[in-house]
C-alpha cells in the first residue's frame, strides 16, 4: 500500500534482511537464474556493476537497485522525481550525515550529473544499512546452535532432519555453513515455482478502478491479472533481450527468500503472510501446502507451467510438519536464553 | 518516536487474517525505533544515513495504512 491512499502494489513485500546477499541476477549452466532483489529479480544490480563512479564500489548490489524503486514508484512512495528525494534529503534534520558518509561532499542536485550520482548514492546508503550487522545479525538460536552454545529441543531437531531431508526444504533453503563456515543464508538464491494460488485477497485485484494522473490504471487486468514472477520480467527486460528466450521455461518461478527471521514479528498476535502474495498466513500452513498440494484439495496454482514437483506430496505426518515449524521458529533474529 | 510505536501497534491489530502483511520489515523499523538512542558506534556514517533513509522509506509507506486497511474489503 502506497503513500496515495486506495494505491496498492502487486506483491507482499520481500525482507530487507539478509538481502544484500543476493548477487547480480545473472545466468548459470543448465539455464538456472541466480540473484536479483524482488520476488522476480528485476533489481538485477547491474546498474550498479557499470556505474563505479557513485562511491566505494567494486561489484554491483542487487539491494541498493531495489532500495531506490520505492521513492519513485507511484504506488508506493510516489515522489515525483530524484531531483525531489534528493531536496527532502537535503532539507531533513540528518543531511549532515550526508557530508560525513561521502567524504566532506555537500549533497547537490542542479545537473543531471549530480542528481543521477547522489541518487545512486543514496540507495547505496541503504544497501550499505542493510548490510549491517543490526540489520544481519546472524543471532538466532539456529545460529547459537551452529556455534554449540545452545540445544535445540527434540522437536526442533526432528524439524530441522526433515527439512534437510524427507521435506526436501534444503535444496533451496540452504541449512549448512558455508565452504569458509559463513553461517548459512536459508536461500540458494534461485527462482521456483511451487503453484502457490492466487491470493483472492490481493488489493491490487482492485486497482482496475484507480487511476494515475494520466488516466490510466494502475492494473487494467484487473482481477485477470497473473504474477508471471521471473518469467514476465525476464520477456520484457530490455538490457537482456537475449534472455526473452528463456522467459517461457521460467513462467510463475519467484526468488527463494531467505527463511532467517521467518516468524519474526513486531508483537505478539500480528499476523504475518507468506508467498509471493501473502496468501498464507501461517507458517504451518506453508509447510502443510508444500506437503500436500498435490492432493487436490488446493486452488489451482496461479501458474500452472513449470511446477516444482519435488515438492507437493512429501507424505509427512501433522507431528512432522509441526517439527518443521518449530525448526523454523530457531531462525528468528534476537535469541535470548 | 511514541506515535509512531503507538502507528505501529494499530497497524499490527488492523492485520487481521484476510490482509497481506504490508511488509516483512516491520520489525527492523520496530527494532531501530525502539533502539535509536542508542549510539554504540557500531555503524559508519555510511550506514547511519541508510538508517535514516530506511526509517524514512519505511513510515511514509506506513502512514497511510490504517485508513486504507479500513476501507478496503
Amino acid at each position: 500500500m502506497g503513500a496515495t491512499p486506495q494505491r496498492f502494489g502487486n506483491r507482499k513485500p520481500p525482507s530487507a534482511a539478509y538481502a544484500t546477499f543476493s548477487p547480480v541476477l545473472h545466468l548459470e549452466e543448465e539455464r538456472i537464474f541466480i540473484g536479483g532483489n524482488f520476488w522476480n529479480g528485476r533489481a538485477t544490480g547491474e546498474h550498479y556493476s557499470s556505474n563505479l563512479d557513485a562511491g566505494v564500489l567494486t561489484m554491483g548490489l542487487p539491494a541498493a537497485e531495489q532500495a531506490l524503486v520505492p521513492f519513485l514508484n507511484p504506488v508506493e512512495q510516489n515522489n515525483a522525481s530524484k531531483a525531489d528525494v534528493l531536496k527532502q534529503i537535503a532539507k531533513s534534520k540528518y543531511a549532515y550525515l550526508w557530508t560525513e558518509a561521502w567524504d566532506g561532499e555537500e549533497l547537490t542536485y542542479d545537473t543531471h550529473d549530480e542528481i543521477s550520482l547522489n541518487y545512486d548514492r543514496v540507495g547505496l546508503a541503504i544497501a550499505a544499512y542493510e548490510g549491517s550487522p543490526e540489520v544481519n545479525a546472524f543471532s538466532s538460536k539456529y545460529d547459537y546452535y551452529l556455534q554449540d552454545m545452545v540445544d535445540l529441543t527434540s522437536q526442533e531437531i526432528q524439524g530441522l532432519d526433515l527439512f534437510n531431508g524427507d521435506a526436501m526444504c534444503s535444496g533451496c533453503h540452504i541449512s549448512e555453513r558455508g565452504s569458509l563456515g559463513e553461517p548459512p543464508l536459508f536461500t540458494d538464491f534461485t527462482f521456483n515455482n511451487l503453484g502457490v494460488p492466487k491470493n483472492p485477497y490481493n488489493p491490487f485485484y482492485d486497482e482496475d478502478e484507480v487511476f494515475l494522473p494520466d488516466g490510466s490504471a494502475i492494473n487494467p487486468l484487473g482481477d485477470g491479472w497473473i504474477d508471471y514472477g521471473l518469467g514476465g520480467f525476464l520477456e520484457n527486460d530490455s538490457n537482456h533481450p537475449e534472455w526473452a528466450s528463456l522467459a517461457t521455461e521460467n513462467m510463475g518461478k519467484q526468488k527463494v527468500p531467505t527463511l532467517r527471521n521467518v516468524d519474526k514479528r513486531p508483537g505478539n498476535g500480528f499476523t504475518k503472510a507468506y508467498m509471493h502474495n501473502g496468501v498464507f498466513k501461517s507458517l504451518k500452513e506453508v509447510v502443510h501446502f508444500y506437503n500436500t498440494r498435490d492432493d487436490g484439495t488446493w486452488p489451482v496454482p496461479e501458474v500452472s507451467e513449470n511446477l516444482n514437483t519435488d515438492v507437493g506430496n512429501l507424505g509427512l505426518t501433522d507431528a512432522e510438519e509441526d517439527a518443521i515449524v518449530a525448526f523454523l521458529k530457531t531462525l528468528s533474529d534476537g535469541y535470548v536464553k | 518516536m511514541s506515535g509512531i510505536l503507538f502507528l505501529g501497534l494499530i497497524i499490527s491489530s488492523c492485520t487481521k487474517e484476510n490482509d497481506l502483511e504490508f511488509s516483512d520489515n516491520l520489525y527492523q523499523a520496530d527494532y531501530v525505533l525502539k533502539s535509536r538512542k542508542v549510539n554504540d558506534g557500531s555503524l559508519t556514517p555510511l550506514q547511519q544515513l541508510g538508517r535514516e533513509f530506511f526509517l524514512i522509506k519505511f513510515l511514509i509507506l506506513t502512514a497511510w495504512l490504517v485508513p486504507s486497511a479500513m476501507v478496503r474489503r
